[in-house]
């Protein structure tokens, strides 16, 4: 990807992992693949751009992480959402409706 | 409180870096793991999976790069690696280190030692005390004794108020003895203060008044308790002789504390003893009192001031008609009325040294600049290395940065060790201030950093971008630019600008000596102190008749030896005392007149070759109850009378009555009595001897004989005055003498390092040249010329700076230009034959290398 794009990603990248976090906890892997499948194979996700981003949604507290088990018997470290973090999607998923369908009006129109 | 919790979260892995770091790289691993597994369960061969895991998820250490952006202080992570690494580069060439960390030492100390010197005279503010914040000063007033009961009765709702003077006395304790000031302090002093006691106890108000103490008690400063008398702590209860006088110590103050001024005397008296100290002094001189004091609780400052103007004013025959006074918290203020002739000394003291030695900075910053620049030619393939691996210029000019704070560190730390010999090597040598404390304190320590940044500035700057400016390519494939052109303009600029300063302290150090040697050697009055001879004796437990037949003794026994022409005594101390002449209103209402009164005998005039211009000698009888003859000078005469009616005039020096009966000319512009000599009340006398032939010659027959007479540990020695009376302006010319060698020093390693690295980047052109049939005087002339060049240029700069300096400096201090030709012509030709040595050697080096290896060499 370049700079630029994933600039304009970085925040949308955020949200859904938020989102692929709402149902139950993940490592990073896991969570990649569920990104993969929840876009249906669109969007791959680098380790570069995944972490990074797991670190400044820890940051911000909307994600709590700790060092568990995977079903591998494999030491991985498990992401989960917090109350904040829920809040925070709830928010921006209203936000993003908002944005989308107002550029989708604009492109519309002649 | 987010931006809280997110500098914590970024703070962490800052210092848990490994445990942080360790935690990721197994999350990643385990990611991979998991991702090729995936992979192979897809089908793929183990191989071909984690290969393509690895492509689909990118680098570990990539990963391993963002993420630290996001964590961690990356601008402290990036420093701390290049102090690491500059450190590891300092180690690598010592040579060059040591060159540099010591110029800076040297610049960066010297800076530090002037300044805390101007420091602890100008800002000090009172130490050992308790609450100093609260300690007022009252400037620019002296009072006397009934002044200052006055103004401690009337204003002691606002300020609790303790008086202090000082007098000159001889104090003599154990085995040390010691011309100083001590100072006579009120009871309350040590209330008022608040030191603790650092052994023993301190006198107080209540105490004296309740146990009616007759015997003499003294406290003494600590640091010379310390210094001169060993720290011996059976010091309390032994007795210090005070002008002769037994005073028992009772305890040693605390050791910050030494009175409210800069120097600290080496021990306190109670004031009601000062008629023991000051026996035969009483009443010649004006007594004059400084005043201390703590604001009450609650009281401000401009309270206190408006309450004290107004017991001031109030009571104008006590205080003086125009007496004022300012208040002033913690320290004393220097600014106000300071006299005109007082303030050029003022800016004299502070400014000139601090110019000085900026300028020895400015050289050893250009030195540590120039060799830099050389090393940065040097490490331009390392520099092209970093630029292809992705370092941005900003991120260059950083870590290049870091080195030159580093050495500036480096030189500041070994800078303030420099400062600290220094101080105490200047205090060693002026014995007037054994006694001064200066210490390290906060503001001479910001002062040192900022110098050290500062430092770094002025010579890492321009290296740093000149060196972070490389051509990538040219560089990796390894053809240099042409070496003469790569920095040379800089570098040139460095040197010159070094050349400068140290020409323009060299010449004014050159003025100084010329000076010197013009005053102390040349001319009449120069010549007349070649038969001059001083020694001063103590009367030491004799006394009265006693004491006038030893001074007798003595003096003849000198005139009695071969060689010598004459001898006289005077008093070794002279005394200073209010003038008046009767029908003067006896108010102190005008700030007194003080003069200077010098006890002499008749042989005295003839001894120094002044002669009587009119009236008598003193005639060897003198009735009781007249008044005393006196002789005056010429200044005086025309100041009070005039020259024809001041014989058979009556005045008053203090409270004796004097009759003038002479006037001789001793060339002085202040008025000065001399009255005849008492030899048996005189502590101290001096014994000048004029010689036959030249003094030096004399002086171990003249000392011999004193000691004969008086014999013992502190016997008399006789020194050539010369000497004596130069002794200041020598010590200075010293001084400049030894700051010039010091430019010239750094300079010519400035110029001979420079050249070398010319010498050495024009290696091959060398070869070449000589190889074509150049000689090798032809070759030395090129390298010359080049190097020569940059030398006139910075040798005229500086040349002019010193002559402006000379001017002002001369100009102030003696109102003469001061600009001598032929001082600066010998010192540009000295300083011209350095320079040409210096470059002339890397160059005659340069030739002496194989012409086939020059040019093989790279």
């Amino acid at each position: 990807m370049t700079k630029e794009k994933s600039e304009l990603l970085q925040g949308t990248l955020d949200m859904l992992i938020l989102k692929a976090l709402q149902r139950d906890a993940m490592h990073g892997f896991g969570l990649s693949v569920r990104l993969r499948e929840m876009s249906k194979e669109v969007f791959q996700v680098e380790m570069g751009s995944l972490y990074p981003a797991l670190c400044r949604l820890e940051a911000k507290a909307w994600i709590k992480g700790a060092w568990g088990i995977s079903d591998a018997n494999r030491k991985a470290r498990y992401y989960s959402l917090t109350a904040a973090g829920r809040k925070q999607l709830q928010e921006e998923t209203v936000r993003w409706e908002m944005l989308s369908s107002t550029i989708n009006a604009m492109l519309k129109a002649t | 409180m987010s931006w809280l919790r997110k500098f914590i979260f970024r703070l962490e892995p800052f210092l848990r870096r490994k445990r942080i770091e360790g935690e990721l790289s197994e999350e990643l691993q385990a990611h991979l793991e998991m991702a090729t597994e995936a992979n192979i369960a897809a089908g793929m061969t183990p191989a071909a999976a984690r290969s393509a895991a690895q492509r689909e998820l990118g680098g570990i250490e990539q990963v391993k790069e963002s993420y630290r952006d996001e964590r961690g202080l990356p601008w402290l992570e990036h420093l701390l690696q290049d102090l690491r690494f500059a450190a590891r580069w300092l180690r690598k060439s010592p040579a060059f280190t040591t060159v540099a960390v010591i110029s800076l030492a040297i610049g960066i100390g010297l800076n530090a030692a002037v300044f805390s010197i101007i420091n602890t005279i100008f800002y000090q503010s009172i130490r050992g005390v308790p609450e100093p914040h609260r300690v007022v000063f009252f400037n620019d007033l002296g009072v006397s004794r009934d002044g200052a009961e006055r103004l401690r009765e009337e204003a002691t709702a606002v300020a609790a108020i303790t008086a202090a003077r000082g007098t000159p006395a001889t104090v003599a304790v154990e085995a040390f003895e010691h011309r100083d000031n001590v100072a006579l302090v009120a009871a309350n002093y040590f209330d008022i203060f608040g030191p603790k006691p650092a052994l023993g106890r301190l006198f107080s108000a209540a105490e004296r008044a309740q146990r009616g103490e007759v015997q003499p008690v003294a406290v003494l400063n600590h640091a010379f308790w310390e210094t001169q008398l060993g720290g011996d702590p059976t010091m309390i209860g032994r007795v210090a002789r005070i002008n002769g006088v037994g005073f028992t110590i009772i305890g040693v103050a605390a050791p910050e504390f030494h009175g409210p001024g800069p120097a600290g005397p080496p021990l306190w008296v109670p004031v009601d003893f000062a008629p023991l100290v000051e026996r035969r002094k009483t009443g010649d001189r004006a007594e004059r009192f400084a005043l201390f004091g703590r604001l009450r609780p609650g009281i401000s400052l401009a309270q206190a001031q408006a309450t004290i103007d107004v017991v001031i004013a109030r009571s104008p025959l006590v205080f003086g008609e125009k007496a004022r006074v300012r208040l002033s918290l913690g320290r004393e203020d220097w600014r106000g009325e300071i006299p005109a002739e007082k303030r050029v000394e003022g800016i004299l003291v502070t400014t000139v040294p601090l110019l000085v030695v900026g300028g020895l900075l400015w050289i050893a910053c250009s030195n540590v600049g120039n060799l830099l620049l050389a090393r940065a030619v040097q490490r331009q393939k390392e520099i092209a290395i970093r630029v292809a691996g992705g370092a941005t210029r900003g991120r260059l000019v950083r870590m290049l940065m870091a080195e030159s704070l580093l050495l500036a560190g480096l030189g500041g730390v070994a800078g303030l060790w420099v400062s600290h010999a220094v101080i105490r090597f200047v205090f060693a040598t002026l014995s007037n201030f054994a006694l001064f404390s200066v210490q390290l304190d906060t503001r001479v320590l910001l002062y040192t950093t900022g110098v050290c940044f500062l430092a770094a500035l002025l010579f890492g700057l321009v290296p740093a971008l000149q060196a972070s400016k490389v051509d990538v390519n040219a560089t990796l494939k390894g053809e240099s630019a042409n070496p003469l052109f790569r920095g040379s303009r800089l570098r040139a600029f460095f040197l010159a600008s070094q050349i400068a300063s140290s020409v323009a302290l060299l010449v004014v150090a050159g003025t100084f000596v010329k000076s010197l040697v013009m005053t102390a050697h040349v001319g009449a009055a120069a010549r007349q102190m070649d038969h001059l001879l001083l020694a001063q004796i103590a009367g030491g437990e004799r006394v009265g008749l006693e004491r006038e037949a030893f001074y007798r003794e003595v003096v003849e026994r000198i005139r009695s030896l071969p060689g010598v022409e004459t001898a006289a005594l005077f008093e070794a101390d002279n005394t200073r005392g209010r003038f008046s002449r009767p029908g003067d209103t006896a108010i102190e209402s005008a700030p007194p007149v003080e003069i200077e009164l010098q006890r002499i005998d008749n042989a005295f005039f003839g001894v120094v070759e002044i002669a009587l211009q009119r009236g008598t000698a003193f005639s060897s009888f003198a009735p009781a109850g007249a008044p005393h003859e006196a002789i005056v000078n010429e200044a005086m005469a025309r100041k009070f009378w005039s020259v024809d009616t001041t014989i058979g005039q009556r005045f008053q020096v203090g409270q004796q009555s004097y009759i003038a009966v002479g006037i001789v000319n001793d060339r002085g512009a202040q008025p000065k009595v001399y009255a005849p000599l008492a030899s048996a009340a005189a502590e101290r006398v001096g014994l000048f001897v004029r010689t036959r032939g030249a003094a030096r010659d004399m002086t171990v027959a003249v000392s011999a004989a004193l000691r004969s007479l008086a014999p013992g540990a502190n016997a008399p020695t006789a020194i050539p005055y010369r000497e004596v009376a130069f002794r200041t302006l020598s010590e200075l010319t010293r001084l400049a003498v030894f700051v010039g060698a010091l430019a010239l020093a750094l300079a010519a390693a400035g110029i001979y390092a420079s050249a070398a690295f010319s010498a050495s980047q024009r290696t091959r052109e060398i070869g070449v040249r000589m190889a074509l049939g150049a000689t090798r005087f032809s070759v030395l002339k090129l390298v010359l010329r080049s190097g020569l060049g940059v030398v006139g240029w910075g040798s005229g700069v500086g040349l002019v700076f010193a002559l402006i300096g000379v001017r002002l400096l001369f100009g102030l201090m003696t109102g003469q230009s001061g600009i001598d030709p032929v001082a600066i012509a010998a010192v540009m030709l000295f300083f011209s034959l350095i320079a040409t040595l210096a470059c002339a050697l890397p160059a005659y080096r340069a030739t002496r290398v194989d012409a086939m290896v020059a040019l093989r060499c790279d």
